[in-house]
């Protein structure tokens, strides 16, 4: 054992070496958020929780076109259109988006040419039972009446870059 | 009495003792949603050198329950606006929907039509679907 090895040995030269590091990371500012109390930026390109828009006039945006579910990757869409109704536009009576096989791609508000279905920015959607996330036509309408302030807000901010 | 106790030994309670600390001495209050839930930044909106952007926090009124953070508010603490929702020019229209927490676990979580626990029956399929009949 040389002198040099026996002084580190000695004085305990790598445990003082990593305290410090410990130390200096200990009373540097923190990058952690402590959710749920602080929440982290997201962006308005945010893909969550998926929802129906209606017209400002409240009419269903839906023209029961099946574009999202036909390019649906994960074909988590079930649509069904139905006889006219009596004011003759076109309109779906079934729209079913499984929420457990939905892969949060984006492709149903790409192929909306109505901009009826979007993936708004909620997250906290989680659920206790698997049947939950079975979502219906009026639980993404209400869905939509819901979240229509940020999912606009979203389309704004968004908009000068499309 | 128990509520003090709440507050010194949860954190899923309104505030901890410490958050209290830190918002008496650093907190700027913005705003109240309808909820009564309570939302902060810090003094004079200083960005924070590490995250980039201002810190803002918000104190529950009860339940430490983030899906109670309303639209328009959810805009302000994810970012996305520094615009108070009370003052972005926002219009409701009629057909919008009062905010509603996530309901799960709770006797008014969404069942869809069909299920056991709920009442609504599932309408059976149009002509565009046809049951497999094994031969």
């Amino acid at each position: 054992m040389t002198l040099d090895q026996a002084a580190r040995a000695l004085f305990l030269k790598e445990f003082v070496q990593a305290f410090v590091l410990s130390m200096r990371y200990f009373f540097k500012p923190k990058a952690t958020i402590n959710y749920p109390f602080e929440k982290n930026p997201i962006s308005p390109r945010f893909r969550g929780e998926h929802a129906l828009r209606r017209y400002p006039n409240g009419e269903e945006r839906c023209i029961a076109c099946k574009l999202c579910e036909a390019i649906c990757p994960a074909q988590a869409i079930t649509i069904e259109a139905g006889p006219r109704r009596n004011d003759g536009t076109r309109r779906t009576t079934r729209y079913d988006i499984d929420m457990t096989k939905c892969i949060y791609c984006g492709f149903c508000q790409e192929a909306c040419p109505v901009d009826a279905i979007v993936e708004g920015p909620n997250f906290e959607f989680a659920t206790e039972t698997r049947e939950e996330l079975y979502y219906d036509k009026d639980k993404l309408l209400a869905n939509g009446a819901r979240w229509e302030r940020e999912i606009a807000r979203s389309i704004e901010m968004d908009a000068p870059y499309r | 009495m128990i509520d003090f106790l709440l507050k010194l030994f949860t954190w899923w309670n309104g505030h901890t003792i410490g958050t209290m600390v830190h918002t008496r001495r650093n907190g700027e209050l913005v705003g109240h949603d309808e909820f009564g839930n309570a939302y902060y930044r810090t003094k004079g909106g200083a960005i924070d050198p590490t995250l980039g952007v201002q810190r803002r926090w918000v104190i529950y009124a009860g339940y430490a329950e983030p899906t109670t953070i309303p639209p328009g508010w959810f805009g302000w603490m994810h970012h996305r606006t520094d615009v108070i929702p009370s003052r972005d020019g926002h219009r409701v229209r009629e057909w919008e929907l009062p905010h509603q927490p996530n309901l799960t676990g709770t006797p008014g979580a969404y069942r869809p039509k069909g299920s056991i626990l709920g009442a609504a029956r599932r309408a059976s399929a149009s002509a565009d679907y046809q049951a497999w009949q094994p031969k």
